[in-house]
């Protein structure tokens, strides 16, 4: 990640905007990406204080010094540094600085003679004088020597980089508001998880196109600005991208003033492909439930179910039958076990207080009904007796793999029984 | 559904709220939650609201206890910490007490404690100060002391963090202390820290300083945050019989000839620049625009590096390390601190001198046994940069030699608070040494504009 001190940005009005590269400066940063990463693997061995300043001897424009110290940065947190000696620094410092100490103010020495001492105190500890003097300061963090050279391309680099810039604006955002599209429901899943494990709070809206709004802030922001969120808000980058399209807009406190601006820009597609695909039992399932003769269609789910006490519950099919009737499938596998009983928890709850079926806030789109079925591996241990018979939402336990035949027979008599 | 008040995130939040009976004003309605709440910082008042409505309610908020804390240490408290405990307590146990450094400002806190009887969260700057608190609170009451900051996290009813560590978890354990003293309280009102203070809901908070004013003027802040200013004694007030005697110098040092010369020529392209681009360095954009125009070109580069050369060449001059040789011989049967701008001329001095260096990067066992060392004897001065500035108590340590530092007076009344503590027959000295001719000589005036120093004339 990079500072906002080091972030390339200009202001328009009352917008903060990245310096995009491009053209020249682009190639500048090709040229001094190479530059870095072939300094830095030259330089295998010596103390972090050298690379820094082999660093600086690369040539380069005076405008592109942020951007170069930006490189680095980047090119130095994929590095990994060791103290050089194995003496004990500590120890030697004490023992160097006692005896000098005792020389300076016992007037029957005769006076301070800083070879003397060093003689002395390396003497005592069984050192040559020159090695002490060399170890003396040996664990400062710029006398640590490079063991780990940098593993990535230049390319690689300089997208980290560009993604580095977003974050280090974002570590100065007071909030953020998401324009959301994803293809797979995993990924909504990540993001979802990510905000829940940061501690963030959110408000969703359905938009048009199976897209949605979410602004994402901290529980302090309903009474002040203050970008104490700004790291939480800017880790969530790397799950933003693995979405189809993010629109990101930012309301940040900038500089030294904290002047408040706005900020915008498109992330994600840019997914490693193990949040983007589909999981192979879903696809399964997909494709066996479409078959002719099923009476029922499916879809990847898209819809995201706000429900109390469970938080945002993403389902990964939405089955409907020939009525029209939906029944959303998540398909619970090896999940914990906490995390089925919350929902069959809620289920039972929504059950006893006479709504018949799931009512939860569907995003966005107000008190919709909604059929909820849980595809559950036996592994969890979870039996379906414990729903109530009027809980508004069904299990399906599965041994092995699921069966496309089993889930729909469920998700008629869930259809049945609300009917 | 009863009336819930809970602690969440280092907010108030309300489940269960009937339209009927009216809301305390610090709440508000959290869509995003679907409840209300209120900064943390407002307990005291929602409580005394609630109450005054005979609104009954389940207070699920308040982590903190009640404890008995015996003090195992009994110290006669000096009449003016009597006062100062005895306004604190006037003011509903809320507000800011401003003593000298060395006047016993920790004692008030221990007597703080002792009055509400209440789980106390200690706020220091430093994880040297840290330590010293948990030693005192340890000693004094007798019981093990939690510990947040420097890799440490141990929540007990006595407790001490750092303000990077009490803004970092605030929003966690802002529940679990009734009484709050930040001890050197003019670091609060910046922006992060200020959230810790705002998300705890400990309705007693007492905060101590010998510095209340902060040059951004964000001291006003300290009102809300802890409370008013309820008692204040200066230096000159306490000096001789609370505070050790004192006296300053400022030594003048020459550059040498070659000195001089590179200073010179790199002042003239540093201000030929500024002058070529039209800049007003008095203005308060001034420099930030000289660093901002000094990227933009080759000149500017250069420009910028002659203005670092310049200054570093009069902080750092040659004649001061053969002036600092001479005070470290003049005082060898002392303890001295000695005082720098930057770290690397301190790691210059340790290695020089070969006396012990304290800076952000020495550990914390290192720092104690250094500070042990000093008070013990074992070492006759120690260097350091900016990390012993506040607060660490050394009473042994009676002279005070600034080699380098800032134009903050804040800084400046620090470090010579440093030598203040009282000891029987004690003489302080603060020396501070300054470059003839150069832009320290106006840096030295800017930091001296304090009553302690105007007490005795320099003796440069």
């Amino acid at each position: 990640m990079i500072s906002p001190d080091l972030v390339r940005v200009r202001r328009r009005g009352e917008r903060l905007e990245i310096v995009q590269l491009k053209g020249p400066t682009r190639l500048e940063a090709e040229r001094s990406c190479e530059e870095i990463l072939s300094a830095v693997r030259a330089a295998a061995g010596k103390s972090e204080e050298e690379v820094e300043q082999l660093l600086l001897e690369i040539p380069r424009s005076p405008s592109a010094e942020k951007l170069f110290a930006g490189l680095c940065k980047v090119a130095l947190d994929d590095c990994e540094f060791e103290a050089p000696l194995e003496l004990d620094a500590v120890e030697l410092r004490r023992v160097v600085f006692e005896r000098a100490a005792l020389r300076r103010k016992d007037p029957a020495e005769h006076g301070f003679v800083r070879a003397e001492i060093l003689a002395e105190a390396s003497r005592e500890l069984g050192q040559a004088p020159e090695l002490v003097e060399r170890a003396l300061f040996s664990d400062l963090k710029g006398a640590r020597l490079l063991v780990r050279t940098p593993s990535v391309s230049a390319p690689e680099l300089l997208s980290r980089y560009e993604r580095g810039q977003v974050q280090g604006v974002l570590l100065r955002a007071v909030r953020i508001g998401l324009d959301v599209v994803c293809t797979s429901p995993d990924a909504y899943r990540a993001l979802f998880r990510k905000l829940k494990f940061r501690r963030l709070l959110h408000r969703i809206e359905s938009r048009p196109g199976g897209a949605y709004h979410i602004e994402v802030d901290g529980p302090l922001c309903l009474f002040e600005s203050v970008t104490k969120y700004g790291l939480a808000l800017a880790q969530l980058v790397p799950a933003l991208d693995e979405c189809q399209e993010v629109r990101l807009s930012a309301d940040l406190r900038w500089g030294a003033k904290r002047t408040p601006l706005k900020f915008e820009v498109v992330l994600g597609g840019q997914g490693q492909g193990h949040l983007a695909s589909v999981r192979d039992e879903v696809q399964a399932l997909l494709g066996a439930v479409n078959r002719p003769g099923t009476g029922w269609t499916a879809r990847l789910g898209s819809e995201l179910l706000d429900i109390p006490g469970v938080g945002i519950v993403v389902p990964d099919l939405a089955l409907e039958d020939a009525a029209g009737h939906t029944v959303h499938v998540e398909v619970m596998g090896y999940w914990s076990r906490e995390a089925v009983f919350r929902r069959l928890d809620w289920m039972s709850a929504q059950g006893q207080a006479g709504v018949g079926r799931a009512q939860t806030e569907s995003a966005g789109s107000g008190k919709q009904r909604v059929r909820l079925l849980l595809a559950v591996s036996s592994q969890l241990r979870v039996s379906p007796d414990v729903l109530p018979p009027d809980a508004n939402g069904g299990v399906y336990v599965y041994k092995g793999a699921l069966v496309a035949r089993a889930l729909l027979e469920h998700a008629r008599a869930l259809v049945e029984a609300g009917a | 559904m009863a009336l819930q008040l809970a602690f969440e995130a280092g907010t108030l939040t309300l489940r269960g709220w009937s339209s009927a009976a009216s809301l305390p004003e610090a709440f508000v309605w959290d869509d995003r939650a679907a409840l209300y709440r209120a900064p943390a910082l407002a307990y005291a008042e929602i409580v005394t609201q609630l109450t005054r409505s005979g609104i009954s309610y389940e207070d699920q908020a308040r982590g903190y206890t009640e404890f008995a804390p015996t003090l195992h240490v009994q110290r006669e408290p000096r009449p003016f910490q009597l006062e100062a405990l005895s306004a604190w307590r006037g003011a509903r146990h809320r507000g800011v007490v401003v003593l000298p450094t060395g006047a016993g400002k920790s004692h008030v806190a221990v007597l703080a404690i002792a009055d509400r009887k209440r789980s106390t969260l200690v706020v220091a700057p430093t994880l040297d100060l840290v330590r010293q608190w948990a030693s005192l609170l340890s000693a004094t009451f007798g019981c093990e002391v939690g510990l947040i900051g420097g890799g440490e996290f141990s929540v007990l009813p006595l407790t001490v963090s750092t303000y990077d560590s009490a803004y970092l978890h605030m929003d966690r354990i802002g529940h679990r202390f009734g009484l709050l003293v930040f001890d050197e309280a003019h670091h609060l009102p910046s922006e992060s820290y200020a959230l810790a203070a705002r998300a705890s809901l400990a309705p007693f908070r007492l905060g101590l300083t010998a510095t209340p004013t902060r040059a951004d003027g964000k001291d006003a802040l300290l009102d809300e945050l802890i409370g008013v200013v309820v008692y204040q004694r200066t230096i000159t007030e306490l000096s001789g019989q609370y505070l050790a005697e004192y006296r300053t110098e400022r030594l003048s040092v020459e550059l040498s000839a070659e000195e001089r010369q590179a200073y010179q020529e790199a002042r003239d392209t540093y201000l030929g620049f500024v002058r070529s681009q039209g800049l007003r360095l008095g203005s308060p954009q001034g420099f930030r625009d000289f660093i901002m125009r000094g990227s933009r070109s080759e000149a500017g580069r250069r420009a910028v590096e002659a203005y670092r050369l310049q200054r570093s060449l009069a902080l750092s001059a040659a004649g001061k390390m053969r002036v600092l040789e001479h005070l470290l011989d003049l005082h060898r049967q002392e303890r001295s601190l000695v005082f720098t701008e930057d770290n690397r001329t301190a790691y210059e001095i340790s290695r020089r001198f070969l006396i012990p260096v304290i800076t952000h990067q020495t550990k914390l066992r290192e720092r104690v046994s250094i500070l042990e060392g000093l008070a013990q004897g074992r070492y006759t001065a120690v260097v350091t940069s900016k990390v012993l500035n506040e607060g660490v108590d050394v009473p042994t340590a009676s002279v005070a030699i600034v080699l380098s530092g800032s134009g903050s007076v804040m800084e400046h009344v620090q470090r010579l608070g440093r030598i203040l503590r009282q000891q029987e027959g004690k003489q302080a000295v603060l020396y501070e040494l300054v470059s003839a001719q150069t832009v320290e000589t106006y840096t030295s005036e800017r930091r001296r504009e304090h009553v302690a120093y105007k007490k005795r004339p320099a003796a440069s």
